[in-house]
């Protein structure tokens, strides 16, 4: 099977990746320890698959597929209950967060992997910098050119979710000033920010021959878009969260995620040409900064509108599709977040009270674990 | 001389020969020690070891007859250098970590214990007297700190088995002092003094070092906690703090290395609200610690170390084997894989710079059990100081823990 063939699977089935945060409990900087980790996770049966990432001081968790998003944050709670047992045995605490508050990064070490030590030498220091922790949100497309559809209609929404999600204002012991300061380091790569506007899976196919035949890149993997299809899985992906502080809350994204998709794919509410794309950079710059107290200007109808209350508007439309897919419940605590603020803000008004980052970490850690 | 002669009405001028100052040779030794260590960095050694030789040259150039070869002002030195550095140690230890992973406890106790039985075992097959074998295993059981936190510093390490040699070395470090407590009690017993006296001298010792390390620890936790972190004047003044302190466990005579040990493990206990991050000494430790290890490369004793040799490295491989054998025993159940268990078997090689302290009390009070004891067990101190620095930086490089072109 050709790699770029386009796996088939079920519509709107969901799956998420979370980038975890390894901190040392001495000084609550990041540490080495995701080798450890893994090995300790994996000698006994558990929920959740765990991987090792670019840096060492990360570990990646990802579900199973879900057609429900209540058991995905069921097996999301569990991954969470052995990473924390593995953790507390190494003296470590397990973070959520988009970026470490006050890490340095030239201390990274890079994950002992042949394909890391090639990005760290291709990148130089963007490698290390890009130890950065995101939320990815898979869903299932029935075939490819649905999933290019789908793909595009969804970069209407990625404000909401860089707003909702944003998790990292503190970056290298300073307040970015930006609610998700994780989008800037993304953005640093040559092959980050949007897809190209193509529509059919066959197009796609073609576009990615070209850069390939170019030697732009090896694989998919290269690409670092907001949101991308992934062929090998049947899936969009959507990249642009922060890994949110708690585990509910990246359930609450997922859930979505899949209900904006089937709003977009049951009701098709705009058309999708290259206007959808003329105000993302902008749009998706307002939500990083501003979080949901950013601007959107709407590409159809031309007007500048708050996030917060397009987002409202948005999970009124959602409503009926909500009560299909039983996210509904998920969906309302997200209405509520809209007023009491985001990750971002909890950060902020946190670190205001004792103006410690290592204390800010270890409230962080406590979050993260439910406490 | 009729051409210097003149001078001489010059009386600014100093008196001819010049009286040298004791203060160039200090300045002397420590650019010495200084530029060695760079030289062993550049040859990927750890500098500790440069400071080590340092010590060793040295001690072919002193006649010094004093039992460690330290002058009272340098004994003073030494201490206050090394009580810096095991109260800093002390800061990074998370005695919380034993309730969550209680076989780190067992680790501890099994790599002590068996290293303690091993080498007193063989003292005593070589026939000393049982005293002489206990305070002997005693003090070999430790792993040392000194040398822990300076590998770990130089390279800048960070990981599993950096954290988990540190906790290793200040819990043996504890043991090694409760075991020589009662050894000494014991001691007291064999030389007649009433039984009070046996009973009371360990007690007195743990008690009012716990005491004193608590009031440290408290201190160390408050006022700096109060003064602006700028300007490193949290540092001073921490430091200031432990210069009183050791002054204190002097005039008391209480244990210098167990009150600021402690003294560190309790003041991290206390900040609850993560305010104080550990501190780092910058500066002032890396002083201490080429003073440290200066100071035990003058150990060398060209006389004793002929007829030591043997018994000390009898011990170090005693030691070396038990220690190992405790690590692999729980390694498994505290979550540590075989590979990285054998790597920290190598980090707990080091022995501990207490020793000469243990030492020179032990002379002081019992002169000649002091002589026996520094004859062997200071020879397997110097062996180790040479071995176990560029030991240790191996496993912390093979674990992957350390950063290349280090820098402190």
């Amino acid at each position: 099977m050709n790699t770029m063939d386009f796996a088939q699977s079920k519509a709107l089935s969901l799956g998420v990746e979370l980038e975890l945060q390894v901190v040392s409990r001495l000084d609550g900087d990041l540490t080495r320890g995701a080798t450890e980790l893994l090995g300790l996770i994996n000698r006994t049966p558990h929920r959740g698959d765990f991987k090792p990432e670019v840096t060492e001081s990360m570990i990646e968790v990802s579900t199973a597929v879900h057609n429900n998003c209540v058991e995905l944050g069921e097996e999301l709670l569990a991954a969470r209950s052995a990473v924390l047992a593995a953790a507390d045995r190494l003296n470590l605490l397990i973070c959520g967060g988009g970026a470490h508050p006050f890490q340095h990064w030239a201390e990274r070490k890079i994950f002992d992997k042949p394909r890391f030590h090639e990005h760290a030498g291709l990148y130089g220091y963007l490698a290390k910098q890009f130890t950065v922790f995101g939320q990815h949100i898979h869903v299932g497309c029935e075939n490819g050119d649905a999933a290019m559809r789908l793909l595009h209609a969804l970069s209407r929404y990625m404000p909401h979710f860089i707003a909702l999600s944003a998790a990292s204002p503190f970056y290298q012991g300073v307040d970015t000033a930006f609610d998700s300061s994780r989008l800037n380091v993304v953005s640093a790569f040559p092959l980050s920010g949007r897809a190209p506007l193509a529509t059919t899976w066959q197009d796609f196919v073609a576009y990615f021959e070209e850069m390939k035949e170019m030697g732009v890149v090896q694989s998919m993997k290269d690409f670092y878009w907001d949101i991308r299809p992934k062929p090998e899985f049947g899936t969009v992906e959507i990249r642009v969260c922060d890994t949110p502080l708690t585990v509910p809350h990246a359930t609450r994204l997922a859930a979505l995620a899949q209900t904006v998709c089937r709003f977009l794919i049951e009701e098709e509410p705009q058309a999708i040409n290259e206007s959808l794309y003329a105000v993302y950079a902008i749009n998706r710059f307002q939500a990083a900064r501003f979080g949901l107290d950013g601007e959107l200007i709407d590409p159809h109808e031309r007007r500048r509108i708050p996030l917060r209350e397009d987002l409202l508007n948005l999970l009124e439309r959602l409503a009926p599709h909500a009560a299909m897919l039983g996210t509904a419940r998920l969906l309302e605590e997200l209405r509520e977040m809209a007023r009491t603020g985001n990750d971002a803000a909890w950060i902020r008004s946190t670190y205001t009270h004792n103006h410690s980052l290592p204390d800010l970490i270890w409230q962080q850690a406590g979050l993260w674990a439910g406490r | 001389m009729n051409f210097v002669f003149p001078l001489s009405g010059l009386h600014f001028l100093p008196d001819w020969p010049l009286q040298a100052n004791p203060l160039i040779s200090f300045g002397f030794i420590l650019l010495f020690a200084i530029v060695a260590g760079e030289v062993a960095s550049r040859l990927r050694l750890p500098r500790i070891s440069a400071y080590v030789l340092t010590g060793v040259l040295l001690s072919f150039m002193r006649g010094t007859p004093e039992i460690t070869g330290l002058v009272p002002a340098a004994h003073q030195v030494y201490e206050l250098a090394f009580a810096l550095l095991l109260f800093e140690l002390g800061q990074r230890i998370d005695l919380g970590w034993l309730r969550r992973n209680p076989w780190l406890l067992v680790t501890s106790l099994a790599e002590s214990a068996l290293a303690f039985v091993a080498v007193g075992a063989l003292m005593m097959l070589l026939n000393e007297p049982p005293i002489l074998a206990v305070l002997i295993a005693g003090l070999a059981a430790a792993t040392g700190p000194a040398v822990v936190l300076g590998v770990c510093k130089d390279t800048a390490a960070r990981g599993q088995i950096t954290d988990r040699v540190t906790l290793l070395s200040a819990l043996g470090s504890c043991y090694s002092f409760l075991v020589i407590g009662v050894a000494y009690a014991w001691q007291h017993d064999a030389t007649a003094a009433p039984l009070p006296v046996t009973l009371l001298h360990p007690l007195y010792l743990i008690l009012g070092s716990g005491a004193l390390a608590a009031l440290a620890a408290w201190a160390a936790q408050y006022l700096p906690a109060r003064i602006k972190p700028i300007q490193n004047n949290q540092t001073l003044a921490s430091f200031a703090l432990i210069i009183i302190t050791v002054a204190l466990a002097e005039t008391l005579q209480l244990s210098v290395v167990i009150s600021l040990l402690c003294a560190g493990m309790l003041s991290r206990c206390m900040d609850r609200s993560h305010r104080l991050q550990p501190l780092d000494f910058g500066l002032i430790s890396r002083l201490a610690l080429i003073v440290v290890f200066i100071a035990s490369g003058t150990l060398l004793q060209p006389a004793s170390f002929a007829t030591a040799i043997l018994p000390a490295l009898g011990v170090v491989a005693a030691r070396a084997l038990a220690k190992g054998i405790g690590v692999f025993l729980f390694a498994r159940p505290s979550g540590l894989s075989l590979r990285k268990a054998s790597l920290l078997s190598i980090g707990l090689l080091p022995m501990s710079g207490a020793t000469l302290l243990w030492v020179e009390s032990t002379a002081s009070i019992w002169p000649a059990l002091g002589e026996q004891l520094a004859a062997i067990i200071l020879t397997a101190l110097l062996i180790m100081e040479l071995i176990a620095p560029p030991a240790l930086q191996f496993a912390l490089r093979q674990a992957d823990e350390t950063e290349e072109g280090s820098h402190t």
